[in-house]
This record gives structure tokens, sequence and C-alpha cells, in this order.
């Protein structure tokens, strides 16, 4: 088990480019995307029957260090001010492989992680 | 106006099928078109009206004449959006001046392909061609908009002002699904020519009319929903989506009259000047003005433009070119 931070966003449909354009400048490169969501907030009901992309919300999330989270916390609060959405940050546990595990454990006893 | 136009029009069956679907919505029937069907039509269409542009522009060839219609939608679609931003501006802000503008300076390949039908309807010929001033009509408008916001647009006190992505702007503009994949039919229907077409058409060319019934089902879906975000509009802005369109149709209209287009292909240019994008535009402006509302530029062109041009607007701009060219 590894902790992380779950980062979830809920944006339209024409943000995600920058949005992961704004992950890989903090080194984020995986990153989940569902398109097409539904829902109510701010804006009213959303529904993923629009005849144009451009109003539709996709739900984007990634995992990362909590370090890295707090490099891009600034870069985040600017893009929802200017793009709207939503940004909701999760403390998750990761469950690693058996090998990704060995590795950890490894890394620990010799001393290069604390 | 001759009543038996607009009857035509109205009890074309693709048109009752929008109706259709906005009653849906009026007496809360759970009625929906699952996704991506909705998207899937919309492809269909616009690779069945490029490739049957291209087939009849392979036939025909290039001529003076084609140019001439060419450079009037082109024209339009450039005008357009000049004149409607600074009617605009003397009641509204920069930001949503310019998001309206673009909408109403872009076109709906909806409307043009009911117009189409229509023609077919009325026995009406038009040239192949005019699907290419349809794809030409879809960008300048962007780009003015964008072209405005450089010059209209300062940023904020104590904002930093941010480098605008021209590349990821433009390659919207005039990379956007629609248009390439409009261009992209338009082409491989002038080079397969009759025989591509032919081998092609069970599909695109006898299924249409079928198709299009299923997505204007859908649009009526979609423009009834958005009917209760007209009332955050004001009266100013549904007065501009209802008076606008007519306005531009009669300026192509003379444009048309002045470098002597046939009936069918004024028509269409009228039609294609006087309505307003959904799709192409709306994707551009939340980019490159996100600042503008959404909940502006899209009911006016959904709930108001598109419903006007292909109930009333159809028959009535047929109306005053039949009278003009007789």
């Amino acid at each position: 088990m590894k902790s992380m931070k779950k980062v979830e966003f809920v944006i339209e449909a024409v943000y995600v480019n920058r949005l992961i354009k704004l992950f890989k400048k903090h080194k984020i490169y995986g990153y989940t995307i569902i398109k097409d969501i539904e829902g109510a907030g701010g804006h009213g009901v959303r529904t993923a029957d629009d005849v144009s992309d451009a109003f539709s919300n996709n739900y984007v999330f990634t995992v990362c260090e909590a370090e890295q989270f707090k490099d891009m916390e600034v870069d985040i609060r600017k893009f929802l001010e200017k793009y709207g959405g939503k940004c909701m940050l999760i403390d998750v546990m990761l469950l690693l492989g058996e090998k990704q595990r060995q590795e950890s454990i490894n890394l620990q006893y010799s001393g290069k992680v604390n | 106006m001759n009543f038996d136009l607009i009857l035509q029009n109205m009890l074309n069956p693709p048109v009752l099928f929008f109706f259709l679907g906005m009653l849906a919505v009026f007496l809360k029937s759970e009625l929906t078109i699952p996704q991506p069907l909705p998207k899937l039509f919309s492809l269909y269409l616009l690779i069945a009206i490029g490739l049957h542009g291209g087939y009849e522009l392979s036939m025909s060839g290039f001529n003076l004449y084609i140019f001439e219609a060419l450079m009037i939608a082109v024209g339009m679609s450039m005008l357009v959006p000049i004149y409607s931003f600074f009617i605009l501006k003397t009641k509204m802000d920069v930001y949503n001046s310019i998001a309206i503008a673009a909408t109403y300076g872009s076109i709906s390949a909806v409307t043009f392909i009911t117009g189409i039908t229509y023609l077919g309807t009325i026995g009406v010929e038009y040239g192949g061609f005019m699907v290419a001033s349809m794809a030409l009509m879809e960008s300048p408008a962007i780009v003015i908009g964008l072209v405005f916001a450089a010059l209209f647009v300062k940023a904020k006190d104590g904002e930093e002002e941010e480098k605008t992505d021209w590349g990821e702007i433009l390659r919207e503009a005039f990379l956007n699904p629609s248009v390439f994949l409009l261009v992209g039919a338009l082409l491989i229907g002038i080079l397969t020519g009759e025989k591509g077409w032919h081998s092609m058409e069970p599909l695109f060319g006898t299924l249409f009319k079928g198709m299009l019934a299923f997505f204007l089902l859908d649009m009526g879906l979609v423009a009834a929903r958005k009917i209760h975000e007209l009332k955050k509009v004001g009266f100013f802005l549904i007065a501009f989506a209802l008076i606008m369109p007519l306005v531009n149709a009669l300026v192509a209209t003379g444009f048309a009259y002045m470098f002597e287009i046939h009936k069918g292909d004024a028509f269409l240019l009228a039609l294609l000047s006087a309505s307003a994008s959904y799709i192409a535009v709306p994707a551009a402006m939340r980019l490159s003005v996100p600042e503008a509302n959404p909940g502006l530029y899209l009911p006016l062109s959904l709930a108001v433009t598109f419903p006007f041009n292909i109930s009333l607007g159809i028959p009535l701009y047929y109306f005053i070119i039949n009278s003009l060219w007789g």
C-alpha cells in the first residue's frame, strides 16, 4: 500500500486538453478520462446528448504524490477560476502489484526512502 | 407570402420530426436518443452532403459563376460577424458580443440540409458546389471573433495577460470535426466522381431523408430543453435572434441578385447567411473567449434561430427570392 492523492475534476470537454497540459507541466503523465457524464451543478442540468461537444462534461482523474499536488495547486486554482468546473482531492491508498511492492520495500531497507 | 410554401416545408417529414422532438420535451415524455447515436447521424449527414456535393462538382466542373457564388459565401461569412458585433456591442459586454456575433456569422449544416430537402420537394435545382460554399462559411466567423478578442479584450487590472494558444484555436476553427469531414467527403466525391457516388448511393443517398429525420428528432429534443434558458436571455437578444437571420438573408439575396446567381443557389446562400452555428463556433468560443456566457449564445442559436429558420425562414427566404427572380 502506498499513500497518494487522487485529484478528480469535472470539467467541460473543450478544456480537457488544457488540463492535460497542466498535468504534464507538473510531470504527471497518467490520467483517466470518462466522457459525456451527466448531472446537475452550478450551470444547471447537464445532459450527455448535446449536439455540440462544447457543453458536455467530462470526468478526469489522476493519482499523484502529495508533493506533486502541492506544486500543482496554484495552477489548478487559476484553471478553475478561468474555465470553471470542480476539483476534488481525496487521500487514497494505492494497492501495489507484488513486483512494485518488493521494489518499494527494497528502497525502504536500502535507506533511500524515509 | 404564399401559404402553400409554408405548408410544403412544414409537411416535410424530417421537419415534423423536429417538432415531434420538441413536443416530447414539452409533454415531459421520457423519449431520448442514446449517445453516441446523435453524433453518428451528424457524421452521416456531413459525409452524405460532402460526397454528393463533390460528385455534382466533378460533373459540373469549376467556372467563373461558381467562383462568384463561393466569393459571396465567404464575403457574407466575414461581413455578418462584423456588423453583428457592432450592433450587439451597443447593448452588451465585449465577450458576449464576440461570441454571439461569431455564432451568427458561421452556419448551421442541418439548416442547409433541410433547405436542400425543401428545394427537392418543390423541384428547384441547385449547384452541388453549394456544399463547398457551406464548408467555406464555417470558419471565417471564428477567425473574425478571435481578431475582435485581440482588439477589444484587455487584461483585467492585476491580471497577467495570458498567452493565446493560436495553434489550438485555429485548429479548432479550420480543422474542427464538422469542417474536416465535410471538406474531406467533398474531395472524395470530386476524386471518385459518378462511379464513386453510385457505389455509395444506397447508404448516403437513399437513406438520407430518414437519417435527417432521426437527427432532427434529436435536435428537437435538445432545442426544447434549451428553451427554458431563454428566460435569462432577455428581449433584445431574442429579437436579435429572430430579426438578424432575415437581415442576413436579405443582404445575401442582394449580392446574389447583383451577380445573377441562379434561384436555387441564391436561396441556399440566403439560408446559409441566415443560419447560426451551434456546434463549431460554440466549441471555438469556449476555447478563445471563455468569459462569454454559453447560456446566451447556444440557446439563441439552437432554440430560437434554428427552429425559426427550418419552419418559417425557409419558405420566407424562398418566397422573397422567387418574387425577385420570377
